[in-house]
C-alpha cells in the first residue's frame, strides 16, 4: 500500500497537470455538438432513427417520440421538436421502413404510421409481443434496425441480475416481416445497446454481471449461447435452436468453457471494467465512407458511466465468430451515453440519461452530436493478431526511431473469472515479452513479435514512447486486445 | 429440487448427519489426512489459525495462536510480557460447565474428547487412566461437575420446544448467511440454497435428507467439504448435550453466561436465536417429516401474521424473510386473525391427512393474492394483486400425512382465502379442522438431562479433579475450601518446553499423569516455532504483531483482509450473500477490507461498529458481531498502526454554508454528480443501487482518506462499482467551484457532515408526477397495478379514466379523477406497478373480454387469454383527440373497442363501442362476450343492468342477441352471445360506476 503522503502529492501532481483535458485535445479532431432540448421535455434518448426527410426520430425511456427538425444544424439553432407519439412503455430502438416507424417497447415491437399527415402517428399495430414481463424494472427490451434479411433483432435483459421468471428472458429475438418470431441466441444478461458491423453481423454489448465478469461486445451469432445460462431453461418452448448447452462451471473461464460448450460464444471484446467504463452501452458502425474520419467499418460504443464513446476493430477467428481490438475515442459527453446513431451527413448522435445509473457527465439527459474537424488524429488505425504478436497500422506515419524501439511498448495479458456471482476481479494477470517490433517502410504499420500471448485474455498494450513523424504521441496510446485465437502460421 | 442437486445435497448431508450420530466415518477419512503427517489417528485440534488463514504463512503468528487457545501458559508458566502478549482465552468455570449439558454428554466428552467433539482444543485426560478405574471415575467426575454447576436439571414436557419446519428452514438459511459459517463448518453446500430461491421452496429441503442413502456422485466435491469441516471451529453432537431454549440464549448473547466464550455476538434477535438453535437440534425431532410418526403430531395449523407499513412495498416478499407480527396455532386455515384490512399477510404451513390414496384438486380462492405448496410443489399459483380469483392445481397423494405452506396476502381493497380440497370419496369443501396437522413434537436432547446425583460420588468426583488438575484452567470456588486440592505438579516453563519430546502432553503417547493434545506435527511446529522467535526477539512485540495476533485468535480474517492476510477462503466464499438483488458485486457481499483502516475510519466509529455492532452495509447478509471486550484494544491498534502520524481522528471543522450548499449540488441528481443514483440517503433510497448510505460518510471516514478515495476508488478497493468522478484528478462536472478538484471533494465533506441532518440533495426527493388530459385523451403504456405488464392506461379530458390489459386482452379499470401518478417509474429505475391516481376505481374480473364456451352454463370463462388459443393483441388507432380504438383478434375474427367519455352531471361516464368482424364469415355460436361479473347482477329492463351496487350498465347490440346472466364458481357473469349479422357484430355498452 502507498502511504498516504505518496499518494497525496501524486494526486496534487496530477492535479495540476489536469488543465489541459483529454477532452479538450479530442475536439481538435473531433467536436461535439449540443443539441438544445426545449424546456419541459425529458429527452433520455433510448433510440434514435433518421427519417426519409432528414428528421431525426428520438425515444425516449419516458415513452415519447419526439421528431426533431433540422437535427443537423450547425450551429445548432432552428431546431424543432415535435412530439410524434407518446406514452409509450420505454422505447429502446427506433427503425424506419416502408412507411412505418418500428418501435421496441419493454413488451412489445410496435409499429406506428401517421395517416392523416398531421406529423402526429395514429396507428400504433403490435408486430410481436411474444416474450414474457412482469413488473421490474430490469426487464428491458432493445431492438434492432433491420437485418439483411429484413428481420428485427430484440435482445432481452434477464428479470433481475440472477433471475429469468417469463419466457424468452435472457435471448435474443429475431422478428420477421410477417411478425414472426425466430429465438435466435441465448445467453444474454442485460444488454445496453445492439447494432450490426459493416458485414451485417449483429452484436450486442452486455454488462457486468453474474456469468459476465467485466461488460462485453458480444457476436450474436445464430444459435449461439452468449454465456449468461440463467435464461436457458427457454429452451423448453422453442426447437430452434436444438438442445439447450450444458451449463458452464461456475469459476472457470469463458474460453475454456467454450472449448466444452460448442454453443458458448465467447466474447468479441471485453472491456476492462473501470478502465473502459463501467457500462457499455449502444453500437454504431462507421459506414459513412470517410465522412467521419479514417475508422472506416469500425464500431463505435458508448458507456453509460464514463460519459464516453470507444472505438472497436474486429476480426474474424476461423470458426465465423469474433475478437479485436478496443481503443478509447472521446470522452466528457454532458450525460450518460445510451444511444448510438450515425447522420447522413457523417457525424455521429448520441443520447444519454443517468436516471437510475450515475454518469460523469452529470446531466440528466443530453443529445449531441460528434463531428469530425477534417483534421485526422494520429491514433492507431487496427490492431489486428498475428501468428506471434500484433500488427498495428497507424492512421499518420510514425517516426521509425520511436516505433521501433521497445521501450515505447508495455504489454500485459488479464482475464476476468467466468462465474455465477456478480462481475470479477481482474485475474491470471501476465506480461508477455515484446520481442521485436518491425516497423514498415511507409512508416503505417508496425509487427510486435509477442511471446507469452493467452488465449482468452485481454491483451493491453499501452504505447506511451510512440511518435508521429511529425513529433506527436498518439492521442490515445493504449489498446485492448481481447485473444480468443491466435490465428495459426 | 433436481434429483442431480439432491444427491450431492444429501450425500454431504448425509455425512455430517453421521458423523453426529458415530464418529466411525468421520475418523476414517481423517486417518487419511493424518497419516500424511504421521500423527495420532484422530482430528487434531482445531484452532484458528490452524495456519489456514487466507494468505498467511507465519508459523509464529499460528502458533502463537495456538499456544493462547489452548492456553498452554496455564500449566507452563511464561514471563509477563508474553503473557500479556498472548492474551489467552479463558476456559468455562466449573461452576457452569454442566450448566444445561446433558449428562450422557459429559460422560462421553471427557471419556473421549476428540471422539466426541473432533477438533476440540480440549485434551483427553483420561489416555492413562486404568481401564479398571475409568468408567467409575468419569462417572464420579460427572456428578461432580453437574453438582457443582447447581445440580441435575429436568425438563418438563410442557417446557420442551416444539419442532417447528418453519423456524427450523428459517434457522438453516439465517445459519448459512449470517456468518455461523466463518468459524463454524457448513452444514449443507450452498447449492443446496441456490436453486431454492424463498424459504417456502427450500422449506422442503430439510424433508429430502430424511430419504435414502444416496451413492455419492462427486468424490472431489467431498473432499473439498471435508477439508472445510477440518478447518473449522467444532460443533460436536450438540443434539445429545443441550436444549433448544439454552442453546438459542447462549447464540443470543454467548457472553453473558459464558465469558470465556470466543463467540462474538452477532445482534440475533430472540426469534433468530431460536430459528437456528432449532436448526442445529434438529435430530432432535427425527420424526418431523415420517408419517408414520403421527404421535408427535397435533391437530391445527400453524400461523405466522405479518404486517407492512408501506402501500406499495413488502409484499409478496415479506411472506418469505420478515418478521410475522405473532404467530399460533388455528383449527382451520382463515385469516380472522388479522388486525387490519390492508397491507396484511399470512404464511399457514401444516400437514394435511389423505385418508385415501388417489388424485387430489387444491383450489385457493383468495383477494389478493395466495400461492400453495405441498410436498415442495408449488401446486396452486394465485399470485399477484387481484379481486376474488380462484385457482387449483392436481396431484396424486398417498394415504399419510403431506406438509404444505399456504400463503396470503392483501394489499388493499377487499380482502378474502378460502382453500378447498376434493378428493376420492371428498367433494371439494374446506379443508376440515381433523385433516389438519402439525407438528407438535417436542424436542429434547438424545440423552436425558436429568440426573440423580450421588453423594459419595461427588466427593470422589472432586477428587479426580483435582487430580487430573483440571482446577489450572477450570477454577473453581469450592475445592480449595473444601482441601481436596493436591499438590500442583511442576511443569516445564513454556519457553524450555521441548514438543518433540517423548511423552510431553502434545505426544501421541503422552505421559501418565499428563494431559494428551492430538497436534498435528504441524501444529507442534508452530508453537515451536513460536517459542523460539519469542526467546530469539528481545524486544516488545510491535503494535503490529500484537494486532495480527489479535485479529487471528478472534478470526477477523475468516471475513476480512488486512496486510496480504485472510479473506473468506475459496470454499466458505459463496457462502457471503448479498440480501435481495443489490446489483453491488462483491462489494454487497464480501466484508470490507481491512488495510489501513486505522487511517481510512474515524476512531470513533471504529468503536461504534467494533463495540456496539454499528452497522453501515444493510445489504449485507454476513452480519459485523460485536466484540465488547476486545473493541477498545482493537480500536487502539488500528488507530496506532495505520496513522503515520500517531495522531487521533481529524478535528471537525466549523460549517461553512456556501460549501455545503455546491456540495449539496454536487451529491444531488439535477447537474450535479448523482451519486445519489446509487447511494442511498438515510431514510431515503436511493434512485438505484442501495450502495451505502451518504449520510454515514462523515461519520465513519477521515477527510484526507476520503479526498484520496474519491479520486480514485478503484486503487484501495479493486473492482469496485463505485467510478470516478474526478478521473486522473481532473473534475468531471466543470461547472461547479469551477472544476476544482479539491474544492469540489471539500465542498461535499461539508455537505455530508451534517449527516442525517443534511437536506436531501436535489433530485432525490420528486414530488407527484400526475399525467394530465387536458384537451386530448392520453395515454399511459406501463406497469399498472391490476392491469397487467401490459397495460395501457387512458385518461380522457372528462375525467373518466380506464386500464386496457393487453396480455389479456381486457378491460381491467375504470376510475373517476386524476389519471395516474407517473413517478414510480419515472424516478430512478423505474420498478413495480402504480395504480390509478384517482377515486369511485372498478376492477373488472380476469380474462379476455371475448371467448368461446363449449357449454354457455357450465364452462368456466378463461383466467387468459392465450396465444395457444389464438388471441392476439394487434394495437390501436388513435381518433383526432388521441382516443384509442383497442384492436384483436381471435383466430380470424377481430375485435375493435373504443371508449368515449361523456361529462355529466356528477361524474362522467363511459360508453365503449365494440365490433366484432369475421371475415371468414364465420358464424361460431360458441363466441360469447363478458359484460360484467360480480357477486350480484340484477337486471332493470331494456337492457339495464345493476352489477354489485356498484356499477350500471346499458347493453344494446345487434339483434338477435340476447343476454344471459349466469351463476358459475359462485359469481354471476353477465354474457351476450355473439350473432354475426353479414359477418358483423356490434355491442354498446354504457357504464355508470
Amino acid at each position: 500500500m502507498i502511504k498516504l503522503k505518496t499518494i497525496a502529492t501524486w494526486t496534487l501532481a496530477c492535479w495540476s497537470l489536469g488543465a489541459l483535458g483529454d477532452a479538450a485535445k479530442e475536439s481538435e479532431y473531433y467536436r461535439m455538438i449540443t443539441l438544445p432540448i426545449p424546456e419541459g421535455i425529458v429527452l433520455e434518448a433510448g433510440g434514435l432513427e433518421f427519417m426519409p426527410d432528414g428528421q431525426l426520430a428520438v425515444s425516449t425511456r419516458f415513452g415519447d417520440i419526439f421528431l426533431i427538425d433540422k437535427p443537423l444544424a450547425d450551429p445548432p439553432t432552428d431546431i424543432q421538436f415535435k412530439p410524434f407519439a407518446a406514452g409509450l412503455h420505454e422505447v429502446l430502438g427506433l427503425s424506419y421502413r416502408d412507411g412505418w416507424l418500428y418501435a421496441t417497447q419493454r413488451g412489445e415491437v410496435t409499429r406506428i404510421k401517421d395517416l392523416d399527415g398531421d406529423g402526429r402517428g395514429d396507428l400504433f399495430e403490435t408486430v410481436s409481443d411474444d416474450w414474457g414481463i412482469n413488473g421490474d424494472y430490469h426487464e428491458y427490451a432493445f431492438g434492432s434496425e433491420f437485418d439483411r434479411d429484413g428481420n428485427m433483432w430484440v435482445t432481452l435483459c434477464l428479470t433481475g441480475s440472477f433471475t429469468s421468471e417469463n419466457p424468452y428472458r435472457g435471448w435474443a429475438l429475431r422478428i420477421t416481416p410477417e411478425g414472426e418470431v425466430i429465438p435466435t441466441s441465448s445467453g444474454i444478461r442485460s444488454p445496453g445497446g445492439i447494432g450490426m458491423n459493416a458485414e451485417g453481423d449483429m452484436f450486442y454489448t452486455d454488462n457486468q454481471g453474474p456469468w459476465n465478469g467485466t461488460c462485453g461486445l458480444k457476436f450474436l451469432e445464430p444459435g449461439g449461447f452468449m454465456g449468461n445460462p440463467t435464461g436457458n431453461r427457454w429452451y423448453s418452448l422453442t426447437d430452434a435452436l436444438g438442445e439447450r448447452p450444458k451449463d458452464p462451471e461456475s469459476g472457470s473461464r469463458i474460453h475454456i468453457e467454450a472449448a466444452k460448450i460448442p454453443e458458448l460464444v465467447p466474447t468479441a471484446i471485453m472491456l476492462p471494467y473501470g478502465k473502459m467504463g463501467n457500462s457499455t452501452s449502444g453500437i454504431a458502425c462507421d459506414l459513412t465512407q470517410g465522412s467521419f474520419g479514417p475508422f472506416d467499418k469500425q464500431l463505435f460504443l458508448g458507456d453509460q458511466t464514463h460519459s464516453t464513446v470507444m472505438r472497436v476493430f474486429l476480426e474474424k477467428t476461423s470458426n465465423g465468430r469474433y475478437q479485436g481490438a478496443l481503443f478509447p475515442f472521446r470522452e466528457g459527453f454532458d450525460s450518460g451515453n445510451l444511444s448510438l446513431e450515425f447522420a447522413p451527413d457523417g457525424s455521429l448522435i448520441v443520447g444519454g440519461t443517468d436516471r437510475g445509473w450515475g454518469a460523469r457527465g452529470g446531466k440528466p439527459f443530453a443529445l449531441q452530436r460528434l463531428a469530425w474537424t477534417g483534421k485526422v488524429p494520429f491514433e492507431v488505425h487496427e490492431m489486428r493478431v498475428q501468428p506471434d504478436g500484433f500488427e498495428l497500422t497507424f492512421t499518420q506515419p510514425v517516426e521509425k526511431e520511436t516505433a521501433s524501439n521497445l521501450e515505447s511498448y508495455q504489454i500485459e495479458a488479464y482475464t476476468y473469472i467466468y462465474q455465477s456471482s456478480y462481475g470479477s476481479p481482474v485475474v491470471d494477470r501476465t506480461f508477455p515479452t515484446i520481442q521485436s517490433v518491425e516497423v514498415a517502410k511507409d512508416g503505417l504499420s508496425a509487427r510486435l513479435k509477442v511471446d507469452g500471448m493467452k488465449i482468452g485474455s485481454v491483451h493491453e498494450l499501452n504505447m506511451p514512447g510512440v511518435r508521429s513523424k511529425q513529433g506527436e504521441p498518439l492521442l490515445h496510446d493504449v489498446g485492448y486486445y481481447t485473444l480468443n485465437e491466435i490465428p495459426k502460421k | 429440487m433436481t434429483p442431480k442437486i439432491n444427491n450431492f445435497l444429501r450425500h454431504s448431508f448425509k455425512t455430517m448427519r453421521k458423523q453426529n450420530r458415530a464418529q466411525v466415518r468421520f475418523l476414517s477419512w481423517l486417518a487419511i489426512g493424518t497419516l500424511m503427517s504421521g500423527a495420532q489417528l484422530s482430528a487434531e485440534v482445531t484452532v484458528h489459525p490452524k495456519g489456514a488463514i487466507n494468505g498467511a504463512d507465519s508459523k509464529a503468528l499460528a502458533g502463537g495462536v495456538l499456544t493462547a487457545e489452548l492456553q498452554c501458559v496455564r500449566c507452563h508458566a511464561a514471563p509477563g510480557q508474553i503473557v500479556s502478549f498472548l492474551n489467552t482465552r479463558s476456559a468455562p468455570h466449573l461452576e457452569s460447565l454442566g450448566k444445561n449439558v446433558s449428562p450422557g454428554w459429559i460422560r462421553d466428552f471427557i471419556g473421549d474428547p476428540y471422539k466426541t467433539k473432533a477438533g476440540t482444543g480440549h485434551p483427553d485426560m483420561f489416555h492413562s487412566v486404568a481401564k479398571t478405574d475409568r468408567s467409575e471415575k468419569i462417572e464420579n467426575l460427572t456428578h461432580f461437575i453437574k453438582y457443582s454447576s447447581g445440580g441435575a436439571e429436568e425438563i418438563a414436557d410442557k417446557d420442551a420446544v416444539g419442532a417447528d419446519p418453519y423456524q427450523m428452514e428459517t434457522g438453516r438459511r439465517l445459519f448459512h448467511q449470517v456468518g455461523c459459517v466463518a468459524c463454524h463448518a457448513p452444514q449443507e453446500p450452498m447449492s443446496a440454497f441456490a436453486k431454492q430461491e424463498s424459504a417456502s421452496e427450500s422449506f422442503f429441503g430439510l424433508q429430502d435428507l430424511e430419504d435414502e442413502d444416496q451413492p455419492a456422485e462427486d468424490e472431489a466435491a467431498q473432499s473439498e467439504w471435508k477439508n472445510l469441516e477440518n478447518q473449522s471451529i467444532p460443533l460436536g453432537n450438540l443434539a445429545k448435550k443441550t436444549t433448544v431454549a439454552a442453546l438459542a440464549e447462549y447464540l443470543q448473547d454467548p457472553k453473558a453466561n459464558r465469558p470465556w466464550s470466543r463467540m462474538p455476538n452477532l445482534g440475533l434477535t430472540e426469534r433468530e436465536a431460536r430459528s437456528i438453535a432449532m436448526y442445529l437440534l434438529r435430530e432432535q425431532a427425527p420424526g418431523m417429516y415420517d408419517p408414520n410418526a403421527q404421535l408427535n403430531k397435533i391437530a391445527g395449523v400453524r400461523y405466522q401474521y405479518f404486517e407492512t407499513s408501506a402501500q406499495t412495498a413488502g409484499f409478496p416478499a415479506i411472506l418469505e424473510s420478515g418478521e410475522p407480527k405473532k404467530t399460533g396455532i388455528l383449527a382451520t386455515i382463515g385469516i380472522d386473525a388479522r388486525e387490519r384490512q390492508e397491507n396484511f399477510g399470512f404464511r399457514f404451513t401444516g400437514m394435511v391427512r389423505i385418508r385415501e390414496t388417489g388424485q387430489y384438486t387444491f383450489y385457493t380462492a383468495s383477494d389478493d393474492g395466495s400461492e400453495f405448496y405441498i410436498n415442495g410443489e408449488h401446486l396452486v399459483k394465485n399470485g399477484g394483486d387481484h379481486g376474488r380469483t380462484e385457482k387449483s392445481g392436481s396431484m396424486h397423494l398417498n394415504a399419510g400425512d403431506h406438509p404444505f405452506i399456504l400463503t396470503y396476502y392483501n394489499r388493499g381493497g377487499g380482502f378474502e382465502l378460502d382453500v378447498y380440497y376434493e378428493g376420492p370419496g371428498i367433494e371439494k369443501q374446506p379443508i376440515p379442522a381433523n385433516a389438519l396437522f402439525n407438528l407438535g413434537q417436542q424436542m429434547k436432547p438424545t440423552a436425558p438431562m436429568a440426573m440423580e446425583i450421588n453423594p459419595d460420588r461427588i466427593q470422589a468426583g472432586a477428587k479426580v479433579y483435582s487430580q487430573l488438575q483440571c482446577v489450572n484452567c477450570h477454577g473453581s470456588t469450592t475445592i480449595t475450601a473444601k482441601s481436596w486440592e493436591y499438590p500442583k505438579a511442576a511443569d516445564t516453563p513454556f519457553l524450555e518446553l521441548d514438543l518433540e519430546s517423548c511423552g510431553s502432553c502434545v505426544d501421541a503417547l503422552a505421559g501418565p499423569d499428563k494431559p494428551k493434545y492430538n497436534w498435528s506435527s504441524e501444529q507442534r511446529q508452530s508453537v515451536a516455532h513460536f517459542i523460539a522467535s519469542v526467546k530469539s526477539s528481545k524486544e516488545v512485540p510491535t503494535a503490529q504483531a500484537q494486532l495480527t495476533h489479535r485479529m487471528a485468535q478472534l478470526n477477523c480474517f475468516a471475513c476480512h483482509q488486512r496486510g496480504g492476510l485472510g479473506g473468506p477462503s475459496d470454499l466458505r466464499r459463496e457462502y457471503f450473500q448479498t440480501l435481495g438483488e443489490a446489483d453491488l458485486g462483491d462489494e454487497g457481499r464480501i466484508p470490507p477490507l481491512l488495510e489501513n483502516a486505522g487511517a481510512k475510519l474515524k476512531k470513533s466509529w471504529l468503536m461504534e461498529v467494533l463495540n456496539e455492532g454499528a452497522k453501515a452495509r444493510p445489504y449485507m447478509a454476513t452480519r459485523m458481531p460485536k466484540f465488547e471486550q476486545d473493541a477498545a484494544f482493537l480500536v487502539n491498534h488500528f488507530v496506532t498502526v495505520d496513522h503515520q502520524s500517531g495522531a487521533g481522528s481529524e478535528p471537525a471543522e466549523d460549517y461553512d454554508i456556501t460549501a455545503g450548499k455546491y456540495g449539496r449540488k454536487l451529491v444531488g441528481a439535477v447537474n450535479g454528480l448523482s451519486c445519489v443514483t446509487c447511494h442511498t440517503f438515510g431514510e431515503y433510497p436511493s434512485l438505484g443501487i442501495p450502495a451505502m448510505s451518504l449520510t454515514l460518510m462523515e461519520r465513519r471516514l477521515n477527510k484526507s482518506w476520503f479526498k484520496e478515495y474519491m479520486v480514485d476508488p478503484a486503487r484501495f478497493r479493486p473492482g469496485t462499482r463505485m467510478p470516478s468522478f474526478w478521473p486522473d484528478g481532473k473534475a468531471a462536472n466543470k461547472e461547479v467551484l469551477d472544476g476544482n478538484t479539491s474544492k469540489q471533494l471539500d465542498a461535499i465533506w461539508m455537505y455530508l457532515s451534517r449527516g442525517e441532518e443534511a437536506d436531501p440533495p436535489p433530485g432525490l426527493v420528486q414530488g407527484q408526477m400526475e399525467i394530465v388530459a387536458s384537451n386530448e385523451a392520453v395515454i399511459y403504456r406501463h406497469f399498472i397495478q391490476d392491469a397487467g405488464s401490459r397495460a395501457i392506461g387512458v385518461g380522457y379530458p372528462e375525467k373518466a379514466n380506464l386500464a386496457w390489459d393487453a396480455n389479456q386482452l381486457r378491460l381491467a379499470l375504470i376510475w373517476h379523477g386524476p389519471f395516474i401518478d407517473a413517478a414510480r417509474h419515472r424516478i430512478g429505475r423505474g420498478t413495480g406497478y402504480e395504480g390509478p391516481l384517482g377515486n369511485n376505481v372498478r376492477k373488472f374480473a380476469t380474462g379476455p373480454n371475448f371467448a368461446m364456451l363449449e357449454n354457455p352454463e357450465t364452462t368456466p370463462w378463461p383466467d387468459t387469454a392465450e396465444k395457444s388459443a389464438g388471441y392476439e393483441m394487434r394495437g390501436y388507432l388513435l381518433d383526432d383527440v388521441r382516443r384509442p380504438t383497442f384492436l384483436y383478434s381471435l383466430g380470424d375474427i377481430q375485435f375493435s373497442e373504443k371508449f368515449t367519455a361523456t361529462s355529466q352531471a356528477l361524474d362522467a361516464t363511459f360508453k365503449r363501442d365494440l365490433i366484432v368482424k369475421s371475415s371468414a364469415g364465420t358464424s361460431d355460436k360458441k363466441l360469447w362476450f363478458r359484460a360484467a361479473a360480480g357477486s350480484e347482477i340484477e337486471a332493470s329492463g331494456n337492457g339495464g343492468y345493476r352489477i354489485d351496487q356498484s356499477m350500471i350498465i346499458q347493453l344494446k347490440s345487434t339483434p338477435g342477441s340476447r343476454p344471459v346472466i349466469r351463476s358459475i364458481n359462485g359469481q354471476k357473469e353477465l354474457l351476450v352471445p355473439v350473432r354475426f349479422s353479414n359477418g358483423e357484430f356490434k355491442i354498446t355498452q354504457e357504464i355508470l360506476w
